[in-house]
């Protein structure tokens, strides 16, 4: 898969990148939601971290939905159920830094799966 | 030149012996009386001559005065003329003094064959001579401090022993001015006494209380009749007086001390030796209160200095110039540091560790140099305990020094819990916040857990390639190691967080909390070198918060403000701290001349883990913010136009102030 991989934090950022390759799948890092907003390729599922300098991740997800652009998500986030004020969307696969290996994978199965599947 | 003739010398002689005004007596061999002229019958107020012949000469006299006569008539017996003086009562019971002389009387051959005895009546004289060896008694008892009563006492007596017939008092004014207060009467009935006791002074009050009004003698010749007695006639009636004169006893300074009265049982004007007399009593009167009240001043006033002294818990040393103890004072010489004989008479260098006898003798030549008290302060060792002492020595008494030594361990230690008090003060208000900063902590550490994490899956998938891609796998492995040491980190920075703390909210005076922490941070300022000044409303509307949480923003406020300016010249180091009410709200505003704040960081200020000081977690002013918040209010940063930045924090004024 091509993977996008949104956050701020540069360690978080090149160990997803380091993690996401030994799997096999090919991987671009943005650093922002603006950034990442500024590319225009598709992605087989994008990696958001909510809490984000600038336009945060629920926000950028507003963005994209408004503007047609339907990519699969998987939210990381280092706070709890509520951040930034707002309720993390439940039909989002959402990951609670620190997270393990298989719930990345069941993650990505799942917000990526039909994909996927249509692909092979 | 002019003859006169002389009469035959025996008649002369009878002449001289019947003229004369003296008692002149002709004894015989045996003693008896042979002849006694008509001076004689008058001063013994006797009868007739032939009361008196006939009698032995010495058996008039009695005791000792009767052994003088004999010496004297057993040496005129011997051939000499013998003279002495002698006490002897008249046969009309007058108490007589006389100076005798006994001439021998011889024939032609020489032989003693009659006695001559002279006896002139000197009891005028002796009285005079009696009275003032009185008068210098009881000045000699002033002198050596005999209680009051007692000179007055004998002031009375002698005065009574001296006028016959009379009684005399001495009644003292109070210090009021107003009442009369018990002197000595000893010979007045006790009932009087008692009666008059505590009476007021007046224009019509007894010849005593009107002489001590009006400040003049004041003479009653008959009680029964004198209006100003009018109050006291039945008293006077009651123990018999009927005259009585009283004089003012006055001070140096015109002051009316008491009054001197004398009283007779019979109506009567003074005689002028009267009132001399109560003249003179008077002034000694005088002298005698006058004495008693300057000793009683002096003994309230040492008294006082002892009791001043007594109160000082301060110890106190005389040194000579050459640095040697000579007196001290101590509430309680166990306290000092060696008893008094070891160091009374010893230099300060001999006694006195050398962290005391240096900075002492420092003192010493400074205050001998230039008259100013001289501080120092030192400390000392014992019971494992440290104790701290402030002495000041002064030059006294000339060329010694007073060296006041006062223990001020409990202040020192005050400051010192101060010190600790501030430091879990800022610990105290940090731990109360820990559940506000909960998610911003759990935030900052899952990033590098994450990164840990997720580096050792990739690791572990590396490694179960093949070819495995070492260099890969090592990028993974130093990354997770420096994830590691970053989360170590913030964990590190938390371990200061980890204690609880009550909160309790009240109605305070942000002037007194500023104190508070001004006075805290004292220590502080001085080191730094900051002048603070502060502009305190008066009267500042009490806000409900949190002493401590409120203490903890103020406190860390003025050390970010302090810290700002740790580079500042220090006449740039100025700091101040001004509190305003307005439109319900109460402001403190800490204003700097420190570095201020960078443009881009005036909002983030505010945000934990945000710092712009060298030391500190970053979590100051987030804490302050939430704080504040918690109260209600604002807190604003802002730079100065000129330099610095200042910081305000604005919370609403206490609805129990707003009740009020």
């Amino acid at each position: 898969m091509t993977l996008a991989v949104v956050d701020d934090d540069v360690d978080v950022r090149a160990a997803l990148n380091r993690l996401l390759r030994a799997m096999g799948h090919h991987v671009r890092l943005f650093a922002s939601a603006e950034e990442f907003a500024g590319d225009r390729r598709d992605f087989d599922c994008v990696i958001l971290d909510i809490r984000l300098p600038g336009l945060n991740g629920l926000e950028l997800r507003e963005q994209m939905r408004a503007a047609g652009r339907h990519l699969p998500l998987v939210f990381i986030t280092g706070d709890g159920d509520y951040s930034l004020g707002h309720d993390v969307p439940a039909d989002v696969p959402t990951l609670r830094k620190p997270f393990d290996e298989d719930s990345l994978v069941a993650a990505l199965g799942n917000a990526a799966g039909p994909f996927v599947q249509l692909k092979k | 030149m002019m003859i006169v003739e002389l009469p035959p010398f025996e008649r002369l002689g009878r002449h001289l012996i019947e003229g004369s005004s003296d008692c002149v007596k002709l004894v015989d061999l045996d003693g008896r009386i042979v002849y006694l002229n008509p001076g004689g019958v008058e001063l013994l107020e006797l009868g007739c001559t032939e009361d008196l012949i006939g009698r032995t000469w010495t058996d008039l006299w009695e005791g000792e005065h009767q052994a003088a006569a004999r010496a004297a008539v057993a040496r005129a017996h011997a051939g000499e003329r013998a003279s002495f003086e002698g006490f002897c009562r008249t046969f009309g019971g007058s108490d007589k003094w006389w100076e005798v002389v006994v001439t021998p009387i011889t024939d032609n051959d020489g032989t003693v064959v009659q006695l001559l005895a002279v006896s002139r009546d000197i009891t005028e004289k002796r009285q005079a001579a009696d009275f003032r060896a009185g008068h210098q008694s009881v000045l000699e008892m002033i002198a050596t401090g005999a209680a009051l009563d007692v000179v007055l006492a004998r002031l009375v007596q002698l005065v009574e022993r001296h006028s016959h017939g009379m009684w005399c008092s001495v009644i003292l004014l109070d210090e009021d001015g107003v009442h009369l207060r018990k002197g000595a009467a000893p010979s007045l009935p006790s009932g009087y006494n008692e009666a008059i006791e505590g009476a007021a002074i007046g224009p019509r009050a007894g010849s005593c209380g009107t002489a001590m009004y009006s400040g003049r003698t004041v003479i009653s010749t008959d009680v029964l009749v004198d209006p100003i007695w009018e109050d006291y006639r039945a008293l006077a009636v009651t123990y018999g007086f009927r005259a009585c004169w009283s004089t003012p006893i006055v001070s140096a300074q015109k002051q009316v001390l008491g009054s001197f009265a004398m009283y007779y049982p019979e109506p009567r004007p003074p005689l002028d030796e009267e009132r001399r007399l109560v003249e003179v009593a008077a002034n000694i009167a005088g002298i005698a209160i006058e004495h008693q009240r300057a000793l009683e001043a002096l003994r309230r006033s040492e008294e006082r200095n002892r009791a001043i002294l007594r109160a000082i818990p301060d110890w106190m040393f005389i040194l000579d110039a050459n640095g040697v103890f000579v007196d001290y004072h101590a509430k309680d010489p166990d306290e000092l540091l060696m008893p008094p004989e070891v160091f009374l008479g010893k230099t300060i260098w001999e006694v006195m560790p050398p962290v005391i006898s240096n900075p002492l003798a420092t003192a010493m030549a400074g205050a001998l140099a230039s008259d100013e008290p001289k501080k120092f302060e030192y400390s000392l060792e014992s019971d494992q305990a440290q104790y701290f002492y402030e002495a000041c020595v002064v030059r006294c008494d000339g060329n010694r020094l007073l060296s006041i030594v006062r223990d001020i361990s409990d202040r020192k230690r005050a400051e010192m819990d101060a010190h600790i008090q501030r430091r879990d003060l800022a610990h105290l208000s940090r731990v109360a916040t820990l559940g506000e900063l909960s998610g911003a902590i759990a935030h900052e550490l899952s990033q590098p857990m994450s990164a840990v994490l997720i580096n050792a899956y990739a690791a572990r998938r590396l490694l179960s390639q093949d070819p495995v891609d070492l260099v890969e796998t090592r990028a993974a492995v130093e990354d997770i190691i420096a994830n590691d040491k970053r989360a170590g980190a913030v964990i590190e920075r938390l371990r200061t967080l980890l204690k609880k703390g009550q909160i309790t909210f009240e109605a305070l005076d942000l002037n007194d909390v500023a104190t508070d922490v001004l006075e805290l941070t004292r220590s502080d300022f001085l080191s730094r070198r900051i002048s603070v000044t502060t502009s305190l409303a008066p009267s500042l509307p009490r806000v409900d918060g949190d002493r401590v949480q409120l203490q903890q923003v103020l406190l860390n406020l003025v050390l970010n403000a302090c810290e700002s300016m740790s580079a500042s010249e220090v006449n740039e180091r100025r700091l101040s701290v001004t509190t305003t009410a307005d439109d319900g709200f109460v402001q403190i505003a800490i204003s700097d001349r420190g570095v201020g704040l960078p443009d881009d960081q005036r909002a983030a200020v505010f945000e934990p883990f945000v710092t712009f000081r060298e030391q500190g977690l970053g979590l100051g002013l987030a804490i302050s913010r939430s704080i504040i918040v918690a109260h209600g209010g604002q807190i604003v940063a802002e730079n100065n136009q000129e330099r610095g930045a200042t910081f305000s924090c604005r919370i609403p004024v206490s609805s129990a102030e707003t009740r009020a």
